[in-house]
């Protein structure tokens, strides 16, 4: 069993090396990285690849990463296949503060008080879904809640917009489109060192994860203790969330996809291997969606959740199809 | 082991009250009573879950409840991708690092266990695989894992066939016996009750009262007369 997974992860983990280096180096249509034949710092192709292509590979790795396992910790807390970060409203809660931040400091916000208004809003939406599934038991009624809940706060995001000056609604619009292009080299450390707070803690929630696999009042006989443990997972989904939406905009489905893909490549529910197997599925998918988007870009420029609503909506429809649905 | 002396059960209101109930080590419990009567709020104030209407009851330990107490549903349903043996093994969480990183003396504690309840066959398979009765089993396997002194199983057997029904409680009986642990479980089969447990409680829910019976000292018709105190039909 155990043989297995190592070779199926470092099979996983050399195509995302692979596909690493065509997206560093622009997809198939471009040639930097041929035609990068000494690091020169002043030549056009090394510009180009350390000030655009650079940042948005690390850009894309990490969203891939921090949404799916955010989706991964929602459904195993919820125990609900279907639950995700944009699905649950999490997302559309950091947009709407976002959107709160950008429209009343527009052009002057600084990248630290996105992040933390996206995290916060996450954060606070996190707690609204939480009061729910203290009401709402059925697993699908609760998604509709989500749902509810990302066009209650759409729409007071447009009635912020309706009422703002035009810088503000231009940096907003920009963010909103859900791109990773405008991530800049000098963002990249405030990334990672999000990122990596919340990739220690994960290490310390595998067991709690593995316990509340058969459910919260189960797992407490067993010692878990579900306040501290909800604490904990609301803030670190919230910061993966929250991390992603500041500097990326919404990118749905990542998070809903990716852990059930996870799932059903490696049949268990021991969240060492889902985790470490939702981090790297969840690079390559999203590496793979922006790798379409940079091909297309001499054609058309499409926004990147567009690209993942493309792949991950059927992928959760056939998700339902296969499963016994008891609720 | 546990005495109860002079306490109320229930949540909001005062279902029923017990002067006297004494649960010792190495004996198997059935609590039986109406619908409704009680029995779960009872088993989840034992569980210490909620608290008693009123007193408290007496079982002073040091210990963390996740080592003291375990508790098994009256149904699981099986979890996609989770293999039985990893589920069972669960029940060695509260004795595992913060990792909870199984070592190999709790791998060997849960192949004894499972060689006992002799279900080596099913531990590859994914308990969404395996039968009801199967599951059931598994689930007292974890209990068992758990190491703890009392057990309590919320009508363990309720959703199985006859021949499930009289092998868990054989299962629950032996186990008992052999770790010499306190186990108590609700059922609503008095006949198979009757033939493999130690003691009986009996829920009055019209007197609102629970008492406790030795096997040695009560048959069929008593049982039923203190459940089912009003019912005529009963003497037809």
């Amino acid at each position: 069993m155990r043989k297995q997974y190592s070779l199926l992860i470092s099979l996983l983990i050399i195509v995302l090396v692979l596909l690493t280096f065509l997206h560093l180096n622009g997809g198939f249509n471009s040639w930097i990285l041929m035609n990068l034949t000494e690091f020169n710092t002043n030549s056009t192709e090394s510009i180009i690849l350390k000030e655009i292509h650079l940042p948005r590979t690390i850009m894309v790795l990490i969203a891939g990463s921090a949404l799916s396992i955010a989706g991964l910790l929602m459904q195993t807390y919820f125990n609900n296949p279907l639950a995700g970060p944009s699905i649950l409203g999490i997302s559309s809660g950091s947009n709407l503060f976002v959107a709160i931040t950008l429209m009343s400091s527009g052009i002057f916000s600084s990248n630290l008080s996105i992040i933390s208004a996206a995290i916060l809003g996450a954060i606070f939406f996190s707690f609204i879904i939480l009061g729910f599934s203290l009401k709402v038991k059925s697993t699908t009624s609760l998604l509709i809640v989500g749902v509810m809940l990302s066009a209650f706060t759409s729409s007071i995001v447009q009635l912020i917009q309706a009422d703002s000056t035009l810088d503000a609604l231009r940096s907003f619009t920009i963010w909103n489109f859900g791109s990773v292009q405008q991530v800049q080299l000098d963002q990249i450390p405030m990334i990672l060192f999000f990122f990596f707070i919340g990739f220690f803690s994960l290490i310390f929630l595998i067991k709690p994860l593995n316990l509340l696999v058969i459910g919260e009042n189960q797992a407490e006989f067993l010692g878990l203790q579900p306040r501290k443990i909800r604490w904990i997972l609301i803030l670190i989904t919230s910061i993966f969330t929250g991390l992603v939406t500041a500097f990326c905009g919404p990118i749905s489905f990542v998070g809903l996809a990716v852990p059930n893909l996870v799932k059903l490549i490696f049949k268990t529910t021991n969240h060492k291997t889902l985790i470490i197997g939702t981090l790297i599925v969840g690079s390559l998918f999203l590496l793979i969606c922006d790798l379409i988007t940079y091909s297309l870009e001499d054609l058309i420029s499409i926004p990147l959740n567009s690209i993942t609503s493309l792949f991950g909506a059927p992928i959760i429809i056939w998700i339902i199809i296969r499963r016994k649905w008891n609720d | 082991m546990i005495e109860i002396n002079k306490v109320t059960i229930g949540i909001n209101a005062n279902l029923f009250s017990i002067d006297k109930v004494k649960l010792e080590k190495g004996k198997l419990y059935a609590l039986i009573g109406k619908n409704g009567s009680g029995k779960s709020t009872f088993l989840k104030t034992l569980g210490e879950l909620i608290q008693p209407f009123k007193g408290e009851i007496q079982w002073r330990m040091n210990s963390r409840k996740e080592q003291r107490i375990a508790f098994v549903t009256s149904k699981f349903d099986g979890i996609e991708y989770l293999t039985t043996y990893d589920y069972i093994a669960l029940g060695r969480a509260p004795y595992t690092n913060i990792f909870g990183k199984l070592k190999s003396e709790d791998h060997d504690f849960i192949k004894n266990i499972c060689n006992k309840l002799n279900i080596n066959s099913l531990l590859d398979k994914f308990t969404t695989e395996i039968s009801d009765g199967e599951r059931q089993i598994a689930s007292i396997a974890k209990a068992i894992c758990q190491d703890t002194e009392l057990i309590i199983l919320d009508e363990p057997i309720a959703f199985l066939d006859y021949e499930n029904k009289i092998k868990i409680t054989q299962i629950l009986a032996e186990i008992a016996k052999q770790r010499n642990c306190c186990i108590i479980h609700s059922s609503h089969d008095i006949d198979i009750s009757l033939m493999m447990v130690n003691e009986i409680l009996i829920i009055d829910s019209v007197n609102k009262k629970l008492t406790q019976h030795p096997i040695e000292n009560i048959n069929k018709d008593k049982v039923l007369n203190i459940a089912f105190p009003n019912d005529q039909f009963l003497n037809i």
